[in-house]
């Protein structure tokens, strides 16, 4: 039987609050490189997925999802040629 | 000296375009940030789900065992980066035939092996520094408790510097053995990841590059005379796979 108590969630509040500003530096990481990825997914044409797919996996998968593809999605300019 | 100025200019501008310096920096230095805060944030979310012994576990956290686990999760996360954003290194300047104009303009094959080699050893090593550091910062002001000094950060950094030019080297002798770097990368995890298993063997660890991991973690005793022979032997890895790619691009077919 699980008990949480209106003192533990207070407690848990507080502590997240305390740690607020260290997640600063994440949450910008993270954000920018979402918004850096989908950028270039626009700016590029796609390989392996359609764009749509991508888009979905940069939005969806934090932080490995616009890293997959910044190594594999964005199509190599030689195999554009 | 002209091809490796000229390559390592070519990396620089290359690594940028193809977003490989961000890829390298958030696969380091991102999980440097995350997980002093992960440590200190799930025991509280998790504290009335889990057992009461657990519990307790993830309670006893010190700036030694916080450390520690990054240093695991480094390895963990870092290689796998690492291992498929250079895994094309030498084989996609082959199959996309990208040496034909460089060659025939007179380019050394060692100013291009090893421009390649040291601008990506010396872009690893300051993200790692970097890491390194910033996970002390975040450490000291989360956890207590522990012997964590920045001088021991930067001794197991180096170690970590160390051992992944070694698996840079693996990584590049195989890159331009094989056509697709995919194999090579996964090749370069696998061989990775099975190595740790022998830092269980005291016999044969100190002469395996793996045990610059084990004795990075080791807070309090990095440096001592067990490492001697394990730094030996990973400089000489490095120069021969060096110089066995050098030889291997020497011979290769470009056009």
């Amino acid at each position: 039987m699980i008990h949480i108590t209106v003192i533990d969630i207070n407690f848990i509040i507080t502590e997240i609050l305390r740690l607020l500003p260290f997640f600063i530096p994440i949450i910008i990481i993270q954000y920018g490189l979402m918004i850096f990825a989908l950028v270039q997914l626009f700016k590029n044409e796609a390989a392996y997925l359609p764009k749509w797919g991508w888009a979905l996996i940069i939005i969806f998968i934090n932080i490995i999802g616009p890293v997959v593809f910044l190594i594999i999605g964005k199509k190599k300019e030689i195999e554009n040629d | 000296m002209k091809s490796f100025k000229a390559y390592f200019k070519k990396e620089i501008l290359e690594s940028v375009r193809t977003n490989k310096y961000l890829i390298l920096f958030i696969g380091i230095v991102f999980w440097a940030l995350l997980d002093p805060l992960m440590l200190k944030l799930l025991p509280l979310l998790m504290k009335n789900y889990l057992p009461p012994d657990i519990a307790v576990m993830f309670s006893t956290f010190t700036r030694d065992t916080a450390f520690q686990t990054f240093l695991n999760d480094l390895f963990q996360i870092g290689t796998l980066f690492i291992a498929f954003t250079l895994m094309g290194l030498l084989s996609n300047e082959v199959s996309l035939k990208k040496l034909v104009f460089p060659y025939s303009r007179g380019a050394n094959p060692a100013g291009v092996v090893l421009a390649k080699y040291i601008h990506y050893t010396v872009t690893i090593s300051l993200f790692i520094l970097i890491a390194f550091l910033t996970n002390y910062f975040y450490i000291n002001r989360l956890f207590t408790g522990g012997i964590l000094s920045i001088e021991i950060v930067l001794k197991s950094s180096l170690l970590y510097m160390l051992y992944y030019s070694v698996l840079l080297s693996i990584l590049l002798y195989l890159s331009s053995l094989l056509k697709r770097g995919i194999i090579a990368g996964i090749t370069v995890l696998v061989l990775g990841y099975t190595l740790s298993i022998f830092n269980q063997f005291k016999v044969v660890r100190a002469y395996l590059p793996n045990y610059l991991l084990l004795k990075a973690a080791d807070i309090g005793y990095i440096f001592d005379n067990s490492l001697i022979s394990t730094v030996i032997i990973s400089f000489c890895i490095i120069i021969l796979l060096v110089f066995f790619s050098i030889l291997r691009m020497k011979k290769i077919d470009v056009a």
